[in-house]
C-alpha cells in the first residue's frame, strides 16, 4: 500500500493536459502535404496499397510506410500532425496542393455530447490498432476525461469501434455485435485496414459487405492510429465545447 | 422536501467522486464529477435492445429494483431532516425492500440464460445469505442502546459522540460493520471490481451484462442509491447528536466516504473470488461483537 | 355445524361416481357454510357445544369449537376446497388409475381434518387423527408404482406420531382420569412432551421430518398442496392446543427455540440444494414450520421475561404465519402440478424458459416465490415483519437470556430468510427463466385456464393479505384476545402494518410509472443474449440449479449430501467426461435407510419359517403352543 502511494509521488501527474492541442514528436509522420506538382502516376507505381489515384491521396488506404517519401521528398511530406480524422470516406482524399482539414460537421445529435461509450471489434486485426486503442484510455492520454469510456457489453455502448479488415470468420461476429448495440449508434472505423482493407484489401479472405450497410460516422487514419488521433477524432465527433 | 431532493439528485455524484479520486491516485486528469449524471441522461434517451431470452421479467425488474430502492431510501435520514417515514420496526422494511431489489434483478440475469450473468446472480444472491444478520444485529445493537425506535429515530439519538468510552467502541464497530456491507453491497473493490464486466470479477456488473439504454439507466441510477443509503447510515451515526451545521457534516460525511472509498479502491487489490463469502462473515462478527460489548456493558463486566 | 357437515358428507357421493368437478363444486358449498360456522366462533362470543353420548369406552364426548380450531378451521375452509377444483382439473389433464378411490380418500381427508378441529375428546380426536393419516395416504399413492415406497415410508412415520399421541394421551387420561380436553388447565409435563412430540411428526419439526420430502414428490400436486399447506397445519393445531393451555419454564422455551431454528435452518438449506421442485417445496414447509416455531418461541419468551408487546408480535407473527403459509405453499404446490402437466418433469435442471411459453403460471410462481421468501408485496413479509418486531422489542428490554435469545433468534432469521431468497430465487430462475434446458422443456404449453383459477384466487390472496397486512391481522385478532395477551402491541403492530401498506403502495405506484414511461417511450429491439461473441450458445451453458448455489453449498458443506458422480477422462483422447451432483437427504440416507435395512436385515433371518408348507407351519404353532404351555404352567 505504501510502495503504491511512494510510486506515485514519484510519478507525479501523468496526464496529457490538453491532448487536442498536444506537441508531437516531429519524426512522428502524420498528416502528409503533396506538393501541387506531384507526379501521381509514379507515386502511385510506388504505393503499396495503391493509396494514389487520380483524386490525390487517399488517407484511407495510405499506411503512412513512407516510401514516397523516401523516393520524392519534394512531393510529398509527412508532417507531424495527429488530426486526421474525418466523418466522410469522401474527405480522406487529398488533392495535390492543399492543406488537409480534418473535417467534422455539427452532430446531428447532441445525445453524445458527455458522454461516449464505444465497444471495440477487432476484425482481423494485426493488434497494433487496438494497443493504440487501449493506450488512448491510459494514464498519459486518458480518453476518458472527456467521457469516452471503452465497455465490455455492446448493450452499454454507443458507438463499435472497429479495427481490422473484417476477416471473412470475423464478419458474423461484427454484425452480431452491431446488432447488439442500442440505437442511436455509430460505427467508428479505426486505422486503414478497417477504411479500406489497407494492405490485406485484395486479399479474398476479407469480407467487407458489413461496411455497404453501414455507413461510418468517424474514419480514423493512420497505421497503427495514434492515441492522439484517436482522442481528438472521437472528441470532434462528440462535438462537446 | 429536501430529502427527496437530495434522494433524486445526490446519488450519482458519488461514483464520480470515486472516479474522480481513483483518476488523481494514478495521475490522470480524470473525469468531470458529473460524469454519472452524463451518463444517466444519455441513457435515458436510448433505445433498449432486449435479449430473445428475456421474459416479462427482464421488462419489468429495473423499474421495480428503482422503486423498491427509492422507497427504502425514503426511511434513512438522508440529508438534514427527519426521514420521511418512520415507524418502529422500519429497519425490516428497509431490509427488505433492499432485498427485493436485489433479488429482483437476481431474475433479470438468470432471465438472458448467459451463464456469465447466471455466475453473477449466484454470486450476488450468496452475499445477501451473511449479509442480512449483520444488518439486523447491527439494528438491534443500535436498539439495545437507544431504545425500540425507528430507524430515523435510531440515528439520531445515538452518536459515536456520546457518552462514554463504550459508545465510541461500539460506534465504532458500526461503523466499521456498516462500511464493509457498502463495499460488497455497491460492488467495490475488495469485492468486486466495478471496472471490469467479463473478467475476473463478475458479480454486479456481469448481472446487467444484457442491459441497455434506459433500463441500464435505472440500473446505474439504482447502485448509486444503494451507495447513498449505506453512507447516510455512516455518516449519521458518525454525526454528532448536537451540531448546528447538520446538512454541512452529512454532506462532508458523503464526501469523505467517497473519497476513502476511492482510495482504497486505488490501494488495494481484489480478494480471491472463491474467499469473499468468507470475508463477508466479518460485518456479522463485527455486529456480534458490538451486541457483546453492549451486553457486557449493560451487566456491568 | 351440521349443515355443512352434511353438504361435506354427501360430497362423497359424486366422488363415488367419479364426478370430480361435482365433488369440487359440493365442497366449495359445504365450505362456504362451515367457513361461516368458523367466522361466527371467531367473532363472536357464543361457543356451541355438543354433547354426544357414546358406548362406554368413550362415554359423553364433548364436541364444539375455540378460537383456536375456529381459525385453522377458516384456513381449512379456504384451502381444502380450492384444492379440490384444482384437483379437478389437475386430474383432467393428468389422469391416473383409481379416480373412484383417489377421491373418495380426498374427501375422507378434508372432513377428518374438519373433524379434528371439533373434537374435545382425547379417543375421537385420535381416530379422526389416525382417519387423517390412512386417508392422506392412500390420496398420496394414486400412482401406485412411482409413489408406494414414499408412501409407505409416510405411513410408518405418521404410525409413529401417533404411537407418541396415544402414549400422552394415555398418561394424560391415567394421570386427570377424563379423555375430556376442553376442561383442562395444566398437563402434567411427560404426557406433554409426548403430544408435543407426537404433533411435530405430523407438523413436521425436526428430526420428525424426513417423510416431507419424500411423500411430496410423489403426490399428485393437488394432494401435496392439501398436505403441505393444511394437513401438517393439524400438528401446528396441536401444538398450539397445548401451548395455549400450558405455561412454559426458560429452559423448555430454549429447547423449542432451538428446535425451530434447528428446522428452519436444515429445511431450507436442503430447500436450496433440491432440484426436485415438489422436494424442493416440501423442505420449504419444514422451514415455515421452523419460522412458526420460532414466533411461538417468541411469544413464549415474552410471557416469560414479562415483555407483553414482545409475546404479542411473535405470537401473532406465528398465526399470520401459519395462515399465510396455507396460501402460498398451496399455490407453490398446484403449480408445480402446472409445471408437471406442461413438461412432465419436475426436474429444475431439465427445465428452463419456461416463462415465455406459460406466462400466466409464471407470474404465479413470482407472486408465490416472493411470498415464501418474505419479500414485501408478498405475505410472509409481513408475518416475519411481526416476529423481527418481537425481537427487535427484547432488545430494548433489559432481560439478559430474553435478549441473548434474541439476537440468536434475529441472527437466525436473517440468514434463513437469506437462504429461502436464495432457494427459491433458484427455483424460480432456472425452472422459468432463461433457455429452456431439454426438448420436454420446449414442448412446454400454458396450462388450461382453469388449472390457473385457484391459482389465481390464491395470487390475489396473497397480494391483499401481503399489501394490506391488516387484512391477516384482524384475522387473528380474535385469537390474541382469546390467549389474553397485551392488546397495545397489536394497536402499534396495525398502525405499523397501515404505514406499510402506504409505502408499498408507493412502491407499486413508482414501479407502475417507470414501466409505463419505459414501455412508451423506449423502443425495444430484440437480439439474442450477448454471448461475448460465441456464436454457438447452448442451453447447456447455462447455471443450473446446484451451480447457482454452489457458494453457499460450499460454505454449508457440513450440513448437507451431495452425491457427486464422475467419469474421469481416460487416456490422451478422453472420449467421455461426465460429472453430475445430486443433492440427498441426509435423515433419509444415514437414519432411515440404514434403520429400514436393519429391520429388514433382522426379519429376514426369520424368512426360512416362511417356506409355504403347511406341516412346517402346524409345527411352528404347536412350537409356540408348547412354550406358552410352559411359561404358564412355570409361573404357577
Amino acid at each position: 500500500m505504501f510502495e503504491l502511494i511512494k510510486a506515485r509521488l514519484r510519478h507525479g501527474y501523468q496526464a496529457i493536459p490538453n491532448p487536442l492541442q498536444a506537441q508531437i514528436n516531429p519524426a512522428f509522420p502524420g498528416c502528409p502535404f503533396l506538393a501541387a506538382d506531384a507526379d501521381l502516376p509514379a507515386l502511385a507505381a510506388l504505393c503499396p496499397t495503391g493509396a494514389f489515384s487520380e483524386k490525390g491521396l487517399d488517407l484511407g488506404k495510405c499506411t503512412f510506410c513512407g516510401a514516397c517519401q523516401r523516393k520524392y521528398p519534394e512531393m510529398i511530406d509527412f508532417k507531424p500532425d495527429f488530426r486526421l480524422a474525418s466523418d466522410s470516406r469522401e474527405a480522406l482524399y487529398i488533392a495535390p496542393g492543399t492543406q488537409y482539414q480534418a473535417r467534422f460537421a455539427s452532430p446531428n445529435t447532441k445525445l453524445f455530447q458527455r458522454s461516449f461509450a464505444l465497444r471495440n471489434v477487432s476484425a482481423g486485426g494485426c493488434n497494433a490498432c487496438e494497443l493504440e486503442l487501449g493506450a488512448s484510455t491510459n494514464v498519459n492520454f486518458d480518453m476518458g476525461r472527456y467521457g469516452i469510456e471503452i465497455v465490455a457489453s455492446p448493450r452499454h455502448a454507443d458507438a463499435l469501434i472497429l479495427t481490422g479488415p473484417i476477416s471473412r470468420s470475423m464478419a458474423e461476429a461484427l454484425a452480431e455485435t452491431w446488432k447488439a448495440i442500442p440505437a442511436p449508434k455509430c460505427l467508428i472505423l479505426c486505422g486503414c485496414c478497417a477504411i479500406s482493407g489497407g494492405v490485406f484489401a485484395p486479399s479474398v479472405q476479407l469480407d467487407r459487405s458489413f461496411l455497404a450497410h453501414w455507413p461510418a460516422s468517424i474514419y480514423i487514419p493512420g497505421c497503427p492510429t495514434h492515441p492522439l488521433s484517436i482522442v481528438h477524432a472521437i472528441h470532434s465527433f462528440m462535438g462537446a465545447k | 422536501m429536501i430529502n427527496i431532493l437530495i434522494i433524486l439528485l445526490l446519488p450519482l455524484f458519488v461514483p464520480g467522486l470515486i472516479s474522480r479520486v481513483k483518476a488523481i491516485m494514478v495521475g490522470r486528469k480524470g473525469q468531470s464529477l458529473l460524469q454519472p449524471y452524463y451518463h444517466f441522461l444519455k441513457l435515458l434517451r436510448k433505445d433498449e435492445v432486449i435479449s430473445s431470452s428475456a421474459s416479462f421479467i427482464t421488462r419489468l425488474a429495473p423499474s421495480l429494483a428503482l422503486s423498491a430502492t427509492l422507497c427504502a431510501a425514503l426511511f434513512v435520514p438522508i440529508g438534514l431532516s427527519e426521514s420521511i417515514f418512520s415507524f418502529r420496526g422500519d429497519v425490516v422494511l428497509v431490509l427488505y425492500l433492499l432485498a427485493l431489489a436485489k433479488g429482483i434483478m437476481v431474475f433479470a440475469a438468470l432471465d438472458s440464460g448467459s451463464s456469465f450473468e447466471g455466475m453473477g446472480a449466484s454470486r450476488e444472491i450468496s452475499f445477501t445469505a451473511f449479509l442480512e444478520p449483520a444488518f439486523i444485529l447491527i439494528m438491534a445493537s443500535l436498539i439495545f442502546s437507544a431504545g425500540f425506535n425507528s430507524l430515523n429515530g435510531l440515528l439520531h439519538s445515538y452518536s459515536i459522540g456520546g457518552q462514554g468510552v463504550w459508545n465510541i467502541v461500539v460506534g465504532a464497530f458500526t461503523v466499521f460493520a456498516l462500511y464493509l456491507m457498502l463495499l460488497v453491497e455497491s460492488a467495490r473493490v475488495p469485492f468486486d471490481d466495478p471496472n471490469t464486466h467479463l473478467e475476473l470479477t463478475m458479480i454486479h456488473e456481469v448481472m446487467i451484462l444484457d442491459y441497455s439504454g434506459f433500463s441500464l439507466g435505472l440500473i446505474h441510477y439504482t447502485a448509486a442509491l444503494k451507495m447513498l443509503i449505506y453512507s447516510s447510515l455512516i455518516v449519521q451515526i458518525i454525526i454528532p447528536q448536537t451540531t448546528s451545521l447538520p446538512m454541512l457534516w452529512f454532506l462532508g460525511g458523503i464526501i469523505s466516504t467517497g473519497i476513502v472509498t476511492g482510495i482504497l479502491e486505488s490501494l488495494m487489490a481484489r480478494f480471491r473470488m472463491n474467499r469473499n463469502l468468507e470475508l463477508v462473515l466479518v460485518p456479522v462478527s463485527v455486529a456480534v461483537l458490538a451486541i457483546a460489548a453492549l451486553i457486557a456493558k449493560s451487566i456491568g463486566v | 355445524m351440521s349443515i355443512g357437515f352434511i353438504i361435506l358428507f354427501l360430497g362423497l357421493i359424486p366422488a363415488l361416481w367419479k364426478r370430480s368437478g361435482l365433488f369440487s363444486i359440493v365442497w366449495l358449498m359445504g365450505s362456504g357454510f362451515i367457513a361461516f360456522e368458523y367466522l361466527e366462533v371467531l367473532y363472536s362470543r357464543n361457543v356451541q357445544d355438543y354433547l354426544l353420548l357414546f358406548p362406554d369406552p368413550i362415554g359423553t364426548a364433548n364436541i364444539g369449537l375455540n378460537k383456536l380450531s375456529a381459525f385453522f378451521g377458516v384456513i381449512f375452509s379456504i384451502g381444502l376446497p380450492l384444492g379440490m377444483l384444482y384437483g379437478h382439473f389437475y386430474l383432467k389433464e393428468h389422469p391416473g388409475p383409481g379416480l373412484r378411490s383417489h377421491l373418495f380418500w380426498l374427501g375422507l381427508l378434508g372432513l377428518s381434518m374438519h373433524g379434528l378441529l371439533w373434537m374435545r375428546h382425547s379417543l375421537l380426536f385420535l381416530m379422526l387423527w389416525e382417519v387423517m393419516s390412512i386417508s392422506s395416504f392412500l390420496c398420496v399413492i394414486q400412482d401406485r408404482s412411482a409413489s408406494l415406497k414414499a408412501a409407505l415410508n409416510y405411513i410408518i412415520t405418521m404410525q409413529i406420531g401417533a404411537g407418541f399421541l396415544i402414549a400422552g394421551f394415555g398418561l394424560l387420561y391415567l394421570q386427570t382420569g377424563s379423555f375430556d380436553l376442553s376442561t383442562l388447565a395444566a398437563m402434567p409435563r411427560l404426557p406433554m412432551y409426548l403430544l408435543m412430540i407426537g404433533f411435530a411428526f405430523k407438523a413436521g419439526f425436526v428430526p420428525f421430518s424426513s417423510w416431507l420430502p419424500q411423500a411430496h414428490p410423489v403426490a399428485p400436486a393437488h394432494v401435496s398442496g392439501i398436505m403441505s399447506a393444511m394437513m401438517i397445519k393439524a400438528g401446528l393445531y396441536g401444538i398450539l392446543v397445548i401451548i395455549s393451555i400450558n405455561s412454559f419454564n426458560l429452559r423448555e422455551i430454549a429447547i423449542f427455540c432451538l428446535i425451530s431454528v434447528v428446522t428452519a435452518f436444515w429445511g431450507v438449506i436442503h430447500a436450496m440444494i433440491s432440484s426436485n421442485v415438489k422436494k424442493a417445496l416440501a423442505f420449504s414447509s419444514i422451514e415455515n414450520m421452523g419460522i412458526i416455531g420460532i414466533g411461538l418461541s417468541v411469544g413464549l419468551l415474552g410471557l416469560d421475561a414479562g415483555i407483553p408487546m414482545m409475546a404479542t408480535l411473535g405470537f401473532a407473527g406465528a398465526l399470520l404465519h401459519t395462515f399465510f403459509h396455507s396460501l402460498f405453499k398451496a399455490l407453490l404446490f398446484y403449480l408445480s402440478g402446472n409445471i408437471l402437466c406442461a413438461s412432465h418433469t419436475l426436474e429444475a435442471d431439465q427445465l428452463g424458459g419456461l416463462a415465455k411459453a406459460m406466462p400466466r403460471s409464471a407470474a404465479c410462481f413470482l407472486i408465490g416465490t416472493f411470498a415464501i421468501s418474505a419479500l414485501p408485496i408478498g405475505n410472509a413479509f409481513i408475518s416475519e415483519f411481526s416476529i423481527y418486531t418481537g425481537l427487535l422489542s427484547a432488545m430494548a428490554a433489559h432481560d439478559l437470556p430474553a435478549i441473548v435469545i434474541s439476537v440468536v433468534l434475529l441472527a437466525a432469521m436473517a440468514f434463513i430468510g437469506a437462504l429461502a431468497l436464495i432457494a427459491f430465487a433458484k427455483l424460480f430462475g432456472i425452472i422459468f427463466l432463461g433457455e429452456p434446458r431439454s426438448e420436454q422443456a420446449t414442448k412446454a404449453r400454458e396450462c388450461p385456464r382453469g388449472m390457473c383459477l385457484p391459482q389465481v384466487v390464491l395470487v390475489a390472496g396473497i397480494l391483499l393479505t401481503g399489501i394490506f397486512g391488516n387484512v391477516g391481522l384482524r384475522f387473528v385478532k380474535p385469537l390474541l384476545r382469546w390467549m389474553q395477551l397485551d392488546m397495545s402491541g397489536y394497536i402499534g403492530l396495525r398502525n405499523t402494518f397501515s404505514q406499510i401498506s402506504i409505502v408499498l403502495g408507493i412502491v407499486l405506484l413508482v414501479f407502475g410509472l417507470l414501466y409505463l414511461i419505459r414501455k412508451l417511450c423506449v423502443k425495444d429491439i430484440v437480439s439474442p443474449t450477448w454471448g461475448c461473441g460465441y456464436h454457438k450458445p447452448s442451453p447447456r451453458m447455462q447455471y443450473t440449479s446446484l451451480a447457482f448455489v454452489h457458494p453457499l453449498s460450499y460454505f454449508l458443506k457440513p450440513f448437507i449430501l451431495i452425491k457427486k458422480e464422475r467419469i474421469k477422462a481416460e487416456g490422451l483422447f478422453a472420449r467421455e467426461v461426465e460429472y453430475a451432483e445430486h443433492s440427498e437427504d441426509p435423515f433419509w440416507k444415514c437414519i432411515v435407510e440404514p434403520v429400514s435395512k436393519a429391520l429388514n436385515w433382522f426379519f429376514g433371518l426369520f424368512s426360512g419359517m416362511h417356506n409355504g408348507r403347511t406341516d412346517a407351519y402346524i409345527a411352528w404353532c404347536v412350537g409356540f403352543l408348547i412354550v406358552v404351555l410352559v411359561w404358564v404352567l412355570g409361573f404357577k
